[in-house]
């Protein structure tokens, strides 16, 4: 067993009355690639900000190697080591794309707050060079307002990678990409996370991506774990394929 | 024992009018998202037209009948309001419609003045009403009873409505999202008529049941605009149980606060807010603001720094400015200063606003701070008042950390409510604490010393500060804490997902922007040589907001040049007329709707000829 | 088949950048279209814009043969355009019941008409929650319902923004078999997808636009025969 990189105990969150997450368990080692499934409203969103620090579980504890980071703000959070991007990507509409990987390498290094000297003269190689890692020089010094869905998709990777992560969150990372774009996307990821020793731990839709780039699934439904295990158990699953992939899925596309 | 119950109900009795105010203004901006200025103007003109109408008729019937169709007459000057004005700009940038409600509540302040003179009126009792009934041994104005029922019965009828009837369920849909409710086929403008109707109704009633209980004078609006705001924001926004809650809270502590602290009954007000607000950022019934939803169509261009070209224009413009004296005389030097503080303080506000996302309606009180720290040390200690530019933008930074800590929990239009509630604390503190402000006498003999008496040093003094603050904050708005304060501003979740702390982030650059408009304020009053609280009002808020938002809030360069243009304009106007505020009022209305887009938007638009989109 | 809905050289701008280009797009009396693409293809943008919930657009549209361009949304509505936004936008604070008498419009001649208990037969999860605030439904369910009440108006052509989105797969065979009914009861649908998998068997015709612009129009069976098409415009 490798190191444990991220564990969630029984997490719980409610909203209104609703439970939203009930009782999530899992644990997320070095390296591993890690798919979080289920229909909208199954709770992975919130799940996502538990362990991310956006929002306080009601109950329930997260791990980061061993360490208990359960209700940091999410800026220690990042501190501590944990990237995150985004489903509705959220990129600094004010910047350009080179500066957006800036803002994270600032404060990474801990300039954040300093008044000297003009911000876009400061690490222009490293965010020249986590762009490169995701393909997007050609684009360094266009508004990030501009981008197409896909390179947004990306640059908000490059922005999540800045200060060199070592478990990395990923919300619907692939949305609304063409199939050469997911795989190239998700090839990185795996690289890096392969390369790096990153954890990550993904929601996605999109089955194809999910069984073919996940190291083990996890399968959410009414804000509980209903299964988890190799995607192939997954997909087997009697209860799964009720609850949420139907009866018709799993089969190959035509 | 019996006494304070007494003081409670005259507080339930003051309640039931602010809760008819207020109510009004969280229902109209639940839907129509307008931040209405002009409710104030509303309740006032609900009061006058009461008095007008009650003497002249007589009788209970009279006198309720007269007090009711007071209110249906101004509501129905409210909707022609909304259709004239409001409806051509409901797609503006949100502070637009803001600025027009002001430069509306301008304008009735002055006609108001005209048709109904400048004293103040005593309206009629109520018939039937006029005595006292006797209340644990004390005399309890009977009008005063009626008025605790009225509250909430209206609470209770405006529920039934909104609950229960087809209208009701529709204003509800709408507060929630008035664009998918158009899809489905209602008529937004009716419906946004119809709530403008319905919360001036509900806002001049609130005026016209006054009547027996005060006197009708012409500032009345300000005085419960600020009111109406406190409560709206304590109650929660666009939550009417909230906002009776919220009614009675604020009443009873004037009614208590009075006693208690006859000299700072508002800062007890504001003590309760803070509190409430830390506990519960979106007030007491309140919910989350939803995400704004991003609107199609709205994109920004990333900021630059100014190319070579800009900046050669700046320093010529800046050796053109340090030439004048040799050709100007003393009235233009005097003029042209004033404009040069302005622009120090348009380029502050912009920092607040354009670069940290804050919307401040109140940013008066740290220019007003800085001309007081000024003035109360050439008071107290005889000094010059050049050393007032140490005290004075330091009063003003005290004031920014204090009210700053407070603001940057919440945002929107809460954040921007809570500036305008304390620049009001500020404001009622200097105004009442007579013995060491002078009170509504102001400060006088606030002279700098005889080095810089002549009116050319002066400008030279004030040109040069205010050229290096300007070159300050440009300087701030591109450098590392510049670029996290406005990854804040774009994407508050995304900056702090890359460890930036945003509230620290933002209270440093509140507290920048109020040192700033502190030394705006400081040089402000070594050129009038006194200081009256005026430099901490509601006016001299918007004046700012006026001039940021003129000049388009995505450049430094804007403000500036709606500073110039802007306070140029309004030095004019003031001299040559005593209706001055209907002249402005009237400006600001018809800019707001010639330029919706902003002046910047248009030069967009000119620059992209082809006209459509924006 | 008579011609119900016509987009002719429909033009839009975000700010200053052109986000749809001269799209042409005929949708005839009874049919399901798809219009197919990715992310920020334009779908949204074109769905809106027929609605007329985009400012400054350029172009034509044309419904029952008359001119829809600049009219207002609630005029459209009212002439029989239904529209479900691809986020559901539902009115969380209201119960499904208000939410459906939000969207209830007269009966119009010669489109289907809907009585609440139609549509729960059609969406049976919906009538055991009638006095449920919506907000309080899961995100299948939130689907439903605003549906459900586009249909409370009666129209007599549907806009559906990506319905499938974010669904369950047995969710999405659910809506789609409501689908068939809506067509079944004479509908006219134009339905937004990233690919065609949903509503496959119902999909008379398909448009596929990439970056604002129609790359593609004609049946499915036509765009299998195009991989080049689909792969390089489709999230398949």
């Amino acid at each position: 067993m490798t190191e444990r990189a991220l564990e969630a105990e029984h997490l719980r969150k409610a909203f209104g009355g609703v439970r939203a997450v009930d009782d999530v368990g899992f644990s997320l080692g070095a390296g591993e690639v890690l798919a979080l499934i289920g229909p909208n409203g199954a709770g992975k969103t919130t799940l996502f900000n538990m362990l991310g620090g956006q929002i306080r579980p009601d109950a329930g504890r997260v791990l980061l190697f061993g360490r208990d980071i359960t209700g940091l703000p999410p800026r220690r959070v990042w501190r501590l080591g944990v990237g995150r991007t985004y489903q509705v990507t959220a990129t600094f509409r004010s910047m350009t794309v080179r500066q957006n990987v800036q803002s994270a390498l600032l404060s990474h290094h801990g300039r954040a707050w300093s008044p000297w000297p003009r911000a876009d003269r400061l690490y222009r190689d490293e965010a020249e060079s986590l762009l490169a890692m995701v393909g997007m020089t050609d684009q360094a010094e266009r508004a990030a307002g501009v981008l197409a869905y896909g390179d947004l998709k990306r640059l908000d990777l490059a922005i999540a990678l800045a200060h060199g992560p070592r478990v990395l969150l990923m919300d619907e990372p692939t949305a609304g990409m063409a199939p050469g774009e997911r795989t190239h996307l998700m090839d990185l990821t795996a690289r890096v996370s392969r390369a790096r020793g990153v954890a990550v731990l993904f929601t996605e839709h999109d089955m194809d991506v999910v069984f073919g780039h996940a190291d083990r699934v996890l399968v959410l439904d009414g804000g509980r774990l209903v299964a988890s295990g190799a995607p192939a158990e997954v997909r087997a699953d009697a209860r799964v394929r009720a609850l949420y992939l139907g009866e018709s899925s799993g089969e190959p596309e035509p | 024992m019996d006494f304070f119950v007494i003081q409670a109900l005259t507080g339930l009795a003051s309640a039931s009018s602010l809760f008819l105010l207020a109510s009004g203004l969280s229902i109209i901006f639940g839907v129509t998202r307008i931040v209405n200025f002009a409710h104030g103007s509303f309740f006032m003109l609900g009061a006058y037209m009461a008095y007008t109408l009650t003497t002249m008729w007589s009788g209970p019937l009279g006198f309720w009948g007269g007090v009711v169709a007071a209110a249906a007459v101004v509501a129905v000057i409210g909707a022609v309001v909304e259709i004239v004005v409001l409806r051509r700009i409901y797609d503006a940038p949100e502070l637009f419609p803001l600025l027009a409600t002001f430069g509306l509540a301008l304008m009735t302040e002055d006609a108001v003045k005209m048709i109904w003179g400048p004293q103040d009126l005593l309206g009629p009792r109520a018939p039937g009403l006029e005595g006292a009934v006797t209340i644990l041994g004390h005399p309890f104005p009977a009008y005063d009873l009626v008025l605790i029922v009225l509250g909430p019965a209206v609470l209770g009828l405006l529920w039934l409505f909104l609950r229960r009837s087809p209208w009701g369920v529709l204003v509800r849909a709408a507060t929630e999202d008035r664009t998918m409710v158009a899809a489905l086929g209602v008529n937004q403008k009716r419906l946004f008529t119809g709530v403008f109707m319905l919360g001036v109704f509900l806002a001049a009633l609130g005026g016209a049941l006054r009547i027996p209980r005060e006197a009708v004078h012409h500032a009345m609006d300000m005085e419960v605009i600020v009111e109406a705001f406190v409560i709206v924001v304590i109650g929660g926004l666009g939550s009417v149980p909230g906002a009776f809650l919220a009614s009675v809270l604020v009443a009873e502590l004037n009614a208590f606060g009075i006693l208690l602290f006859p000299k700072i009954s508002m800062v007890l007000l504001f003590l309760v807010m803070a509190v409430v607000l830390v506990l519960r950022p979106h007030g007491l019934l309140g919910r989350p603001e939803a995400a704004a939803r991003a609107s199609l169509g709205v994109q920004e261009e990333p900021w630059r720094p100014m190319g070579r070209a800009g900046w050669a224009l700046g320093v010529a413009l800046v050796a053109l400015l340090a030439a004048l004296p040799l050709v100007a005389d003393a009235y233009t030097l005097t003029v042209t200063t004033e404009i040069l503080i302005f622009a120090l303080f348009a380029a502050s506000l912009h920092l607040m606003m354009g670069v940290g996302g804050m919307v401040s309606f109140g940013h008066a009180a740290y220019f007003g701070l800085g001309a007081y720290g000024t003035a109360l040390l050439v008071r107290f200690f005889g000094a010059p008042m050049e050393w007032g530019l140490l005290t004075g933008p330091a009063l003003a930074l005290v004031g920014a950390v204090v009210f700053g800590w407070f603001c940057v929990r919440l945002s929107g239009v809460y954040l921007a409510m809570l500036t305008l509630a304390f620049a009001q604390i500020v404001w009622s503190v200097v105004f009442q604490w007579t013995e060491v402000t002078g009170g509504d006498n102001g400060i006088l003999g606030v002279w700098p010393g005889r080095w810089a008496s002549d009116p050319a040093v002066y400008y030279m003094l004030t040109l040069t500060l205010c050229a290096a603050a300007v070159g300050a904050i440009r300087h701030l708005v591109f450098s590392p804490f510049g670029q996290s304060v406005r990854a804040c501003r774009d994407s508050p979740g995304r900056a702090e997902s890359i460890g930036l702390d945003r509230r620290g982030l933002q209270w440093l650059c509140f507290v920048l922007a109020g040192g700033f408009a502190g030394l705006a304020g400081t040089l402000y009053a070594g050129l009038k040589g006194s200081v009256f609280p005026d430099v901490l009002g509601i006016p001299l808020s918007v004046d700012g907001l006026v001039m940021v938002l003129l000049g388009g809030l995505g450049t430094l360069t804007g403000p500036l040049v709606g500073a110039g243009v802007f306070k140029a304009l309004a030095i004019e106007v003031s001299s040559a007329t005593d209706v001055w505020k209907l002249i402005l009022g009237t400006v600001i209305v018809v800019l707001v709707l010639a330029f919706p887009e902003g002046i910047v938007g248009v030069w967009r638009r000119w620059v992209r000829p082809r006209g459509a989109g924006s | 088949m008579s011609e119900l809905l016509a987009v002719r050289g429909l033009n839009a701008w975000y700010g200053r950048a052109q986000v749809l280009f001269d799209i042409d797009l005929r949708v005839d009396a009874g049919e399901v279209v798809t219009l197919l693409g990715r992310n920020g293809a334009g779908k949204t943008t074109t769905l809106a814009a027929v609605m007329g919930l985009i400012p400054g657009v350029r172009g034509d549209v044309h419904f029952g043969g008359a001119s829809i361009s600049g009219l207002p949304p609630h005029r459209i509505a009212r002439l029989g355009i239904g529209y479900v936004p691809e986020d559901r936008r539902v009115f969380s604070d209201l119960t499904v019941d208000e939410n459906l008498a939000v969207g209830r419009q007269p009966p119009r001649p010669g489109a289907p008409s809907w009585t609440p208990q139609a549509l729960f037969d059609l969406f049976p999860n919906l009538a055991e929650l009638r006095r449920r605030r919506a907000g309080q439904m899961s995100g299948g369910e939130q689907q439903m319902l605003t549906i459900a009440r586009t249909l409370m108006g009666h129209p007599s052509l549907v806009l559906l923004d990506e319905p499938s989105e974010g669904l369950a797969p047995r969710l999405v065979e659910q809506l789609a078999r409501a689908l068939g009914t809506m067509k079944a009861e004479g509908l006219t649908i134009l339905v937004s997808e990233q690919n065609p998998r949903f509503a496959r068997s119902l999909t008379d015709r398909a448009y596929v636009i990439e970056k604002g612009r129609t790359r593609f129009e004609g049946t499915l069976a036509d765009l299998d025969a195009r991989p080049d098409i689909r792969d390089a415009c489709l999230a398949v």
